[in-house]
């Protein structure tokens, strides 16, 4: 199904996807369960996330998506009442070990929302203030890793000429590769997406996707998506969710064409989600 | 079915001028005020002009006592609003806030007279202990911090934990000046502009904390949560996004805290001694604008020259306070507006 739409990334890629699913990978987790007070949101998820792959994740509406994105770089420590169990190892490093340094842990997983969220600074700012909070002064330094920053996230040449206007005033689409940019200036990981094309139009969604696919090859990509069309185009793997448990994780073009579960093929048909 | 459409008609007629009537006594009220103070002003024909000199003197103890009490106020109010709005537990916060708004309907009275009767006595014999207190606790607290402060998931409740380490501090400092007779800075008397401060400043803590925490807890979640996920600490989220963010309403309050206490008049008339003395010595005491009108105005004969500066005073009281709200007003509304358009852009 995807082999057709997404030649580009298809077109050499059945080796390497077998040796990435060979190797080891980016994120895994084992048994990862949470709670929102008494609510379990997560139940025992055994997820290896392939690196420098894009990884899809798809599920019917609060199954437990955004809420597994949030556990991998710990953002759940800020929401009072949640009670995470199991492992999640980031590479080598535990993630929920007791000494971990979870502003480290949170740069190395990058997350980017649904709705794009720029401060209410200027665009070079926006990108510069995770280097910033690194320690990073010097701004040369600063200016070299904003622009490719946002070469990287596409966005370059859109701004190159008004880089200390406020961010706000960018198109909501812009915004999104500002926030893209913003997320992988301090060199993350992991970068994840939780619905980051929803609030887009269909012009944007589709330079948006392109994104994805230069982004690929460089960081580990965790996309959570609605859009099934979405995530058969965009990914090289696909994890199916369903009240809080992973059914079903595989080659993209495997679980769409030839499902093992059957929730899985009763989600991706349309006859519930 | 016409009759009852009619009779709504002209109900609704009715209450409609009833509110409006409502709303314009208020704005009458409003400009009466001060339209009848000038008249009585204009009107009074004493053959002495208005007495500036002292009425400097009452702005400038005003203006003094409202410095110390922002010393305390300022410092303190934010501090709580910014732990309240940005690094409590939701639990904690959902009593926090209203315990200490609710502080604000203490009457002053009662403030005035603790300073009076029990902290004035011990100020006068123990303003050195005071000052060393203000330089100790901070730096104890910061190496306090450093030695055991590693962040935990819990610092949502970390005042349950300071607090104890808070009060053996005070507790060890008090028994220490206790011990050591002798007071190296003796205040001229019991009465004073650091115990108006001291007394006022709580009474300004409440409104000038729920204004500040107001301001901080309207700054999008969305921002703080892209700060903390590119790798921001809780203090990093507030200086970098909160606080920038928020600064105006901070100014706001600030503003408010000011007004608030140049307005006082209670603890002020029960903590100054009322003795109208200029300078700018925390240690001395002072008359304030207030506190002179009230003191005053039994006694001055209607339409006499002393009288007439009375009136004088209350207008200086009435248009610098009016004015530090106006713009805190103003302050606040723009940054409302700014952030909600923040949020939705």
């Amino acid at each position: 199904m995807s082999n057709s739409v997404t030649p580009a990334i298809d077109g050499g890629a059945s080796v390497s996807r077998e040796q990435a699913a060979g190797a080891a990978p980016a994120l895994r987790t084992r048994a990862l369960s949470l709670w929102y007070g008494a609510r379990r949101a997560l139940d025992a998820v055994d997820l290896d996330v392939p690196a420098r792959r894009i990884t899809a994740l798809i599920g019917p509406s609060g199954c437990g998506k955004s809420s597994l994105l949030r556990c991998l770089n710990r953002l759940t420590d800020e929401i009072e009442g949640t009670r995470v169990e199991g492992e999640v190892r980031l590479g080598e490093a535990d993630v929920y070990a007791p000494d971990a340094f979870v502003h480290e842990l949170r740069r190395r997983v990058g997350i980017v929302f649904q709705r794009p969220n720029p401060f209410p600074l200027s665009i070079h700012d926006n990108v510069a203030y995770g280097l910033r909070l690194l320690g990073i002064r010097s701004r040369r330094e600063l200016d070299e890793r904003v622009e490719a920053a946002l070469k990287a996230a596409a966005l370059w040449d859109e701004v190159a000429s008004r880089l200390d206007d406020g961010a706000l005033g960018l198109s909501l689409g812009q915004q999104q590769r500002l926030v893209i940019a913003r997320a992988i200036a301090v060199e993350p990981e992991v970068l994840m997406l939780d619905e980051p094309a929803s609030a887009l139009d269909p012009a944007a969604t589709l330079r948006f996707e392109e994104l994805l696919h230069e982004l690929a090859g460089r960081y580990t990509l965790l996309l959570v998506t609605h859009n099934m069309q979405q995530a058969a185009r965009v990914s090289d793997f696909t994890a199916f969710m369903h009240a809080g448990r992973l059914i079903e994780f595989g080659d993209t073009d495997a679980l769409f064409t030839n499902p093992r579960e059957r929730q899985t093929e009763d989600f991706i048909t349309g006859r519930y989600g | 079915m016409r009759a009852s459409a009619r009779r709504r008609y002209w109900r609704g007629r009715v209450q409609r001028v009833l509110v409006a009537a409502g709303a314009s006594f208020v704005l009458l009220g409003l400009f009466a005020i001060p339209v009848y103070l000038a008249a009585a002003v204009a009107a009074s024909r004493a053959p002495v002009g208005v007495d500036w000199a002292h009425l400097g003197l009452l702005f400038a103890g005003s203006l003094r006592a409202t410095a110390c009490a922002i010393a305390v106020a300022l410092p303190l109010g934010f501090a709580t609003a910014m732990f309240s709005a940005h690094f409590c537990a939701p639990r904690l916060r959902a009593w926090l806030k209203p315990a200490l708004e609710m502080l604000e309907a203490v009457p002053t009275v009662i403030l005035g007279l603790v300073a009076a009767t029990s902290f004035a006595p011990w100020l006068k014999s123990h303003a050195a202990t005071l000052l060393a207190l203000l330089v100790a606790l901070p730096a104890l607290l910061l190496a306090a911090g450093f030695a055991f402060g590693r962040p935990s998931r819990h610092d949502g409740w970390l005042p349950l934990s300071v607090l104890p380490l808070l009060c053996a501090i005070v507790a060890f400092g008090l028994w220490l000046s206790s011990r050591a007779q002798a007071p190296w800075i003796v205040p001229a008397s019991p009465w004073n502009a650091t115990l108006v401060g001291l007394a006022l400043g709580v009474a300004a803590l409440p409104l000038v904390f729920s204004v500040a925490e107001d301001a901080l807890f309207l700054v999008p979640r969305e921002q703080t949560q892209a700060a903390f996920a590119l790798g921001a600490t809780r203090w990093q989220a507030l200086t970098t996004v909160v606080l920038p963010a928020a600064g105006a309403g901070l100014f706001a309050a600030a503003l408010l805290g000011i007004a608030r206490c140049f307005g006082e008049t209670m603890i002020v008339l029960m903590a100054s001694g009322n003795t109208a003395i200029g300078g700018f010595d925390p240690l001395i005491g002072l008359r304030s604008l207030g506190a002179d009108i009230a003191l005053g105005m039994p006694d001055a004969a209607p339409a006499s020259a002393v009288w007439r500066d009375l009136l004088v005073a209350t207008l200086a009281l009435l248009a610098s306070t009016v004015l530090l709200s106006l713009a805190a007003g103003f302050v606040r509304a723009r940054l409302r507006r700014r952030l909600h358009a923040g949020a939705a852009a």
